[in-house]
């Protein structure tokens, strides 16, 4: 296939817009999948992603095309998230790629993550194809948001399509947009290789896949690769690509998309965004463009059962293969044994780790409350970083403390404005700007502690706004403010996993909370349960379980042992699932309960 | 030794609470319904000719809906099929205005010799809350037909922490009953099981109930009261005169095997628990075809066993023999659950006395805290 007739494009949007139902709908009219295939959504394969209807993990595929110029084009389509915590993954789809389809609602407009991609986009130098999408819906105004599209975003949006992903409208005149508009991949076959690594799997069999973008030069299987962040070299066994499933290829060329089979055994051999040349004849340098990803959000991740600590840290291990934002380094508390002390992107990615490691790992799992990372300047002139509360400092060695402040910015009709700033204030936000987008979107940005963010602030703003706000947020800068460390005690013992680092103004408020909260959650014991929360010596709150009084079953009918087995063996089986801390039973729930006060 | 339970799935009407296995009787089911026992009962006896039972419990539902006539032909079907001991323990299950004097004389004369009477309270707005079809005086009427039969082992079945009941309704429910000379009473608290009216009630917020204190105090009311009259407390919920402790009960307690016979009864055997189908109408047809269903047959293995015989043991309150245990599993009791003694000794729930293993007062109100932790 000739260079010049191979395009590698994404589809970015915000979420909800209709971007994965618009990819469904590509990979039909170019006869990629047929119809009898089509499970809903092909492209979002995991269980979970299709229960959330958001994407999570990135995928390629390749689409054969005829263009009404009578020519073949190959269409590379790299999948991308939509979500606010997985910028990092969008923009390292972005950089295998030449140009990318902007959706956009025709009711709902441009969002806050419709701008972000979209910036992040342009940096990249991607041709934009704008796409307004669900125009067969009563409530679409395509013109308008066509209007938007020039004068807020300054986009040339005369050639924008008109589309319905769900009933076809559209698709080839997206097709034959991607075929006139983005470029072809430029690079020539004869460099040293250079193939960017934007995405990789464990596979049990395989080993480690390797999901790549060839910038330069020619990959053949049997080459002697190398990888060029580790010097590791490898021998390429298998070449593939995916129409959407593998398709074993001899080589890939400039500007070709497809994956790397190379008897890789350990995960870490396919860092995301590392360069693969040749070790026989290597690249000058490696390909540049790739964000790090840095974590935001950090919590603790115990197994319930203790003896599953190896198999949690197997399965960290493989999911950082397939999720390169994801941090863990080993840690213990007090009250759950060994953990691990994770780091995430945001809220939704601590969510999804989560449950992919219950689900498909077969993991029991206690989180602890999330956390951000803390610089705490001490009285002896150093300074500390901290992002479990554990690690806070005695206070009398305590200076001053500064906390991650993010911009955030929020898209919201105007009639709602009033009850976003409200909010905002409440979660200790500074104003900064407020901008009348149209009469109908209303830009504010506010100064926010991501530690306030990271709690229910997404949650609530969606409720509060009836859902239509939506928000996209970048750390600016750390800040001064004044936190203190809030205890836990169960059975007047301290529970180091309950502690959390909150503003000394809602210290009491939060302690109150928790302590109803876990209250409500935690079983009658044969003894009674005092909960108290706690600043240092000082008790905030406190809420009593009472003692369990009569718990004993009455009767023996005609003989029916196994029922009475059955109904202690649940008992039992919640029970399992609780911690003991200080001979008190404790539910998992408890330790997200902090998650979940007001 | 092992006994026989026969399960009769019919009733004059449903009660609130109730969740047993049971219909709304209906003569002709009733009478099919007896025939297929009949199958059952010889299916077993042609497995079980060599094998001598110590005791009868026919329960239901209430057996008494049966006739005099059906009666007496399915207790002669159960001892021309199986062999008893000489002075076996054959109770019924009965509910009052289900009794008269001649179906009482045909049950006596037919091989019972104990009777298992549903008072349950001795309120009349008590048990019309419940859903009971009788009245106190029909309690009253009961006894007297045992009395005069001359069936003088008898249980009185009463309930607390039923709707609207106060302590003291308890308390006259009890004294009154002693009156009625019973040699064993069963003193169950109300639970509120799923898919029952009551349950229903409860989830309006239309089911007014003791509360906690309350039910609590009848609890402790009711050993120290039956205790100070010469009852002998042998099992959280009954009392008994001496020597009159239930046989057939005490055989679940003490783990041994039994046959049950009929839907929905369920039996120990060979190491299998069973459970018949609760499908009357197809344990019917089934056994029409000689071809039995059953909604649960397992296998219980050693362990399974020992922690049966614990959690069912300790409901004793002389506990569990730990001669009997090591001679019966071949293990110490304190090799296999030395954990769970010294947690549950340390936490007072459970003590040793006399060689045996017994719930402690504290125990006895806790009890699910001690079975669950024997159930590994």
């Amino acid at each position: 296939m000739q260079q010049q007739n191979i395009r590698n494009f994404c589809i970015i949007a915000h979420i909800d817009h209709g971007k994965s139902t618009l990819a469904d709908r590509i990979l039909e009219n170019t006869g990629t999948i047929t119809k009898r295939d089509m499970t809903e959504q092909v492209l979002d394969s995991m269980d979970l992603e299709k229960e959330r209807g958001i994407t999570i993990k990135l995928q390629a595929v390749r689409l054969a095309y005829t263009a009404q110029d009578g020519q073949e084009y190959i269409l590379n389509l790299i999948d991308t998230p939509g979500h606010v915590d997985f910028s990092y993954e969008v923009s390292r789809s972005l950089a295998a790629c030449e140009g990318a389809i902007l959706v956009i609602d025709a009711s709902q407009g441009i969002e806050a993550q419709t701008l972000a991609n979209l910036y992040l986009a342009l940096e990249h130098d991607l041709e934009i194809i704008p796409v307004i999408n669900k125009i067969d819906l009563p409530s679409a105004d395509p013109e308008r948001v066509r209007k938007d599209l020039e004068e807020s975003v300054g986009l040339d949006a005369s050639e924008a399509v008109l589309a319905s992903a769900k009933s076809g409208v559209g698709i080839d005149a997206i097709l034959e947009a991607i075929v006139k508009k983005v470029p072809a991949p430029k690079g020539s076959p004869d460099a040293p290789l250079q193939a960017l690594i934007f995405d990789s799997h464990y596979d049990s069999y395989r080993g480690a896949v390797a999901y790549v973008r060839v910038i330069e030069g020619q990959l053949r299987v049997g080459d002697r690769i190398q990888m060029m962040s580790s010097k590791r070299s490898f021998e390429v066994t298998e070449l593939g690509i995916f129409r959407p499933a593998m398709l074993a290829v001899k080589s890939l060329g400039p500007g070709e998309v497809g994956c790397v089979i190379a008897s890789m055994k350990d995960v870490k051999d396919t860092r995301v965004g590392d360069t693969i040349t040749h070790a026989s004849k290597p690249a000058e340098k490696a390909l540049a463009g790739y964000r790090p990803a840095k974590p935001m959000v950090y919590c603790g991740l115990y197994p319930v059962v203790n003896e599953e600590y190896t198999e949690l840290r197997d399965a960290l291990d493989k999911l950082q293969l397939n999720d390169a934002a994801l941090t863990y380094e080993a840690e213990s508390s007090i009250a759950l044994g060994f953990g691990y002390r994770c780091g995430f992107l945001g809220l939704l990615h601590m969510e999804i780790v989560q449950e992919r490691l219950e689900r498909e790992f077969g993991l029991d799992l206690i989180t602890t409350a999330p956390s951000v990372v803390y610089r705490i300047a001490l009285t002896d002139g150093t300074t500390m970083q901290i992002e479990n509360p554990a690690d806070f400092p005695p206070v009398q060695t305590i200076l001053s403390i500064a906390e991650p402040f993010v911009k955030a910015v929020i898209m919201v009709p105007e009639f709602y404005v009033g009850t976003v700033m409200e909010l905002c204030q409440d979660k200790r936000g500074t104003f900064a700007n407020m901008e009348y987008i149209t009469t109908e979107r209303t830009r504010i940005e506010y100064l926010m502690p991501l530690g306030e963010i990271i709690m229910d602030f997404f949650d609530r703003l969606k409720s509060k706004t009836k859902g239509y706000a939506s928000l996209d947020y970048e750390v600016s800068e750390y800040q001064e403010s004044d936190m203190v460390k809030l205890d836990i005690l169960l059975n007047n013992h301290p529970v180091d996993a309950l502690s959390c680092i909150v503003h000394r103004d809602k210290a009491a408020i939060r302690g109150r909370g928790l302590a109803e909260k876990l209250k409500a959650v935690i079983p009658r014991h044969q003894f009674e349960v005092p909960i108290q929360a706690a600043i240092g010596q000082k008790v905030i709150a406190r809420e009593t379980v009472k003692a369990l009084r009569k718990d004993v079953l009455a009767k023996c009918y005609g003989g029916d042992i196994s029922r009475k087995r059955k109904l202690l063996d649940k008992q039992k089986e919640g029970k399992k699932r609780m911690k003991n801390l200080g001979n008190v039973e404790v539910p998992q729930q408890a330790f997200m309960a902090i998650l979940e006060v007001e | 030794m092992p006994g026989i339970y026969v399960h009769i799935p019919f009733c004059v009407a449903k009660c609130g609470y109730c969740d047993f296995h049971s219909i709304i009787a209906d003569e002709e089911i009733v009478g099919i319904y007896i025939n297929a026992c009949f199958k059952e009962l010889e299916y077993w006896a042609h497995e079980l000719s060599n094998i001598k039972f110590d005791t009868l419990f026919i329960g239901g539902g209430t057996p008494t809906v049966l006739s005099q006539r059906q009666l007496a032909g399915l207790l002669e079907q159960i001892f021309t099929k199986f062999t008893f001991v000489d002075s076996p323990e054959c109770s019924i299950e009965s509910n009052p205005k289900t009794l008269d004097y001649k179906k009482v004389k045909v049950l006596k004369d037919s091989g019972i010799n104990r009777v298992s009477l549903g008072a349950q309270a001795f309120q009349n707005n008590l048990l019309e809350g419940m859903g009971r079809v009788h009245n106190v005086a029909a309690i009253y009427e009961s006894v007297d037909f045992l009395q005069r039969v001359g069936i003088d082992n008898y249980n009185l079945d009463l309930m607390y922490g039923l709707p609207q009941q106060l302590q003291l309704d308890w308390e006259d429910s009890l004294a009154q009953a002693l009156k009625l000379e019973p040699t064993h009473l069963s003193c169950y608290s109300l639970i509120v099981e799923e898919d029952t009216p009551f349950f229903q009630a409860q989830q309006q917020g239309m089911l007014h109930l003791p509360d906690e204190e309350d039910e609590l105090s009848m609890f402790t009311h009711t050993h120290e009261y039956l205790k100070a009259q010469g009852f002998h407390h042998y099992e959280i919920s009954n009392f008994a005169r001496p020597d009159k402790e239930s046989r057939h009960n005490t055989l679940y307690w003490l783990n041994q095997s039994y046959l049950g016979i009929g839907s929905g009864a369920h039996g120990f055997w060979g190491n299998v628990r069973y459970a018949n189908t609760l499908d009357i109408k197809k344990y019917i047809d089934d056994w029409s075809h000689c071809k039995p269903t059953w909604d649960l047959r397992e296998r219980i293995t050693a362990d399974q066993l020992m922690d049966e015989t614990m959690m069912v043991g300790l409901r004793l309150l002389t506990g569990v023999n730990k001669a009997n245990f090591s001679k019966r599993f071949g293990h110490a009791l304190e090799d296999i659950y030395g954990t769970q003694l010294r947690d549950l000794t340390a936490r007072e729930l459970i003590e040793e006395v006399d060689g045996f293993i017994r719930l402690t007062q504290a125990g006895l109100y806790l009890g699910n805290l001690v079975f669950s932790a024997f159930i590994r």
